[in-house]
């Protein structure tokens, strides 16, 4: 007997636990600030978010094809827009939670200039960026290269990362000398954390209109409803304008 | 479908192929030696092929780009030897594939403790499991033959 109530107490604890989750999908620039948001917003709810990173066109692809995620914290406009025309997100629950800011960036402190000439001397084997078909930040990149008139010089020096996490670690490991990321995976609080960056001009991009949606999975439930407003919040973003993102 | 694509299903045919019969050649020695060795190291090497197995791909792919690169020692090796760096080419796409495919190709040889050559290919994959305190089933589904040939 003591077993079944121990068995009993057991099962009530786990379906607790599942009530108060939220599985978020994130867009692999967003890791280190929504680490930290979801610290605050598990002690502040007791809600616990449980992140995934990854690029925003792959988790479209998931999500499309079933995955079990409540919210999408995207890196633009157009994939949650998608996600709720297809009656995959909730309508009307789409806001902009940030704004993406484009960098070019070395680990090296010397190699990358102010102005971006880097680009233009070309004293690089190696530019890796985001897969521009799955990662707005891998799009954006493409694009301003375009505009500079640099895109069939500098496509052959490619490496291309499956999301924006993978770009930086070509360029963190030296293998990369360069890279087209986001800002907010090397600034904090006003500096750049490490290396040398050009910011990208906001002229040569459209600007990285980075949307929440809520998702069909996540509908009238207690925790992703708590996180959608947490992120509406003063303290999430405080934590999201100090990784250098805009906000509307 | 456009040449990139087309581009990306030869390289990945042509890097399966070659890892392939890497695998079979660097494997079943070391699966023999595992399954008839008595030596205390047998564990210690049963888990350092089995370590890619509870390594993230990306983990373990960021501390390959970390050893391979101009700042590791098999980078420097291989630049001190002419050769260049590795990533971002195929023998670099090959070593970094043998690595992480690596733990499924002596495991399920290992189990051949003391039965026939048959059972090579159809064990499930003891001694490791032992190794990670880990459930069959896991393994089963892990084992590129396990599924197949479930005793």
């Amino acid at each position: 007997m003591p077993r079944l109530t121990l068995l009993a107490a057991l099962l009530l604890t786990v379906a607790g636990a599942v009530a108060d989750e939220v599985q978020v999908a994130v867009a692999a620039n967003l890791m280190t600030p929504m680490q930290q948001i979801a610290a605050l917003f598990e002690r502040e709810t007791g809600h616990k978010a449980l992140l995934s990173f990854g690029a925003t066109g792959k988790f479209y692809a998931q999500i499309a094809n079933g995955a079990p995620f409540e919210v999408l914290l995207a890196a633009d406009g157009e994939t949650p827009l998608r996600l709720e025309k297809e009656g995959l997100g909730v309508a009307g629950s789409r806001f902009t939670y940030a704004i993406g800011k484009l960098v070019l960036w070395s680990a090296d402190p010397d190699r990358v200039d102010a102005g971006g000439a880097v680009l233009r001397i070309g004293n690089f084997r190696h530019l890796a960026l985001a897969n521009p078909k799955t990662a707005p930040y891998g799009a954006a990149a493409m694009e301003a290269m375009n505009k500079l008139g640099l895109l069939a010089e500098l496509q052959p020096r490619f490496v291309q990362g499956e999301n924006i996490t993978q770009a930086q670690q070509f360029v963190v490991t030296g293998n990369a000398e360069l890279g087209f990321i986001a800002l907010s995976q090397v600034y904090k609080d006003g500096k750049l954390t490490a290396g040398s960056m050009w910011m990208v001009p906001d002229n040569l991009y459209p600007p990285i209109v980075q949307d929440a949606v809520l998702l069909a999975k996540g509908r009238d439930k207690p925790a992703p409803a708590a996180l959608m407003a947490y992120l509406r919040g003063e303290r999430a973003k405080a934590v999201i304008r100090s990784y250098g993102y805009e906000l509307r | 479908m456009d040449s990139a694509d087309l581009a990306a299903i030869w390289l990945t045919l042509k890097l399966a192929s070659v890892v392939t019969v890497l695998l079979l050649i660097a494997g079943a020695p070391i699966a023999w030696w595992l399954a008839r060795t008595r030596s205390r190291l047998k564990r210690v090497i049963a888990a350092a092929v089995a370590l890619p197995l509870v390594l993230p791909p990306t983990v373990l792919g960021f501390y390959l780009l970390l050893v391979m690169g101009p700042h590791g020692p098999v980078g420097k090796l291989t630049a001190s030897l002419g050769l260049g760096l590795l990533p971002f080419t195929f023998p670099g796409l090959v070593i970094a594939s043998v690595f992480y495919s690596f733990q499924l190709s002596p495991p399920p040889i290992a189990r051949m403790d003391s039965v026939s050559c048959c059972n090579l290919w159809i064990g499930e994959i003891t001694s490791v499991h032992r190794v990670l305190g880990k459930t069959d089933a896991i393994f089963r589904t892990k084992s590129i033959f396990g599924a197949r040939f479930q005793p």
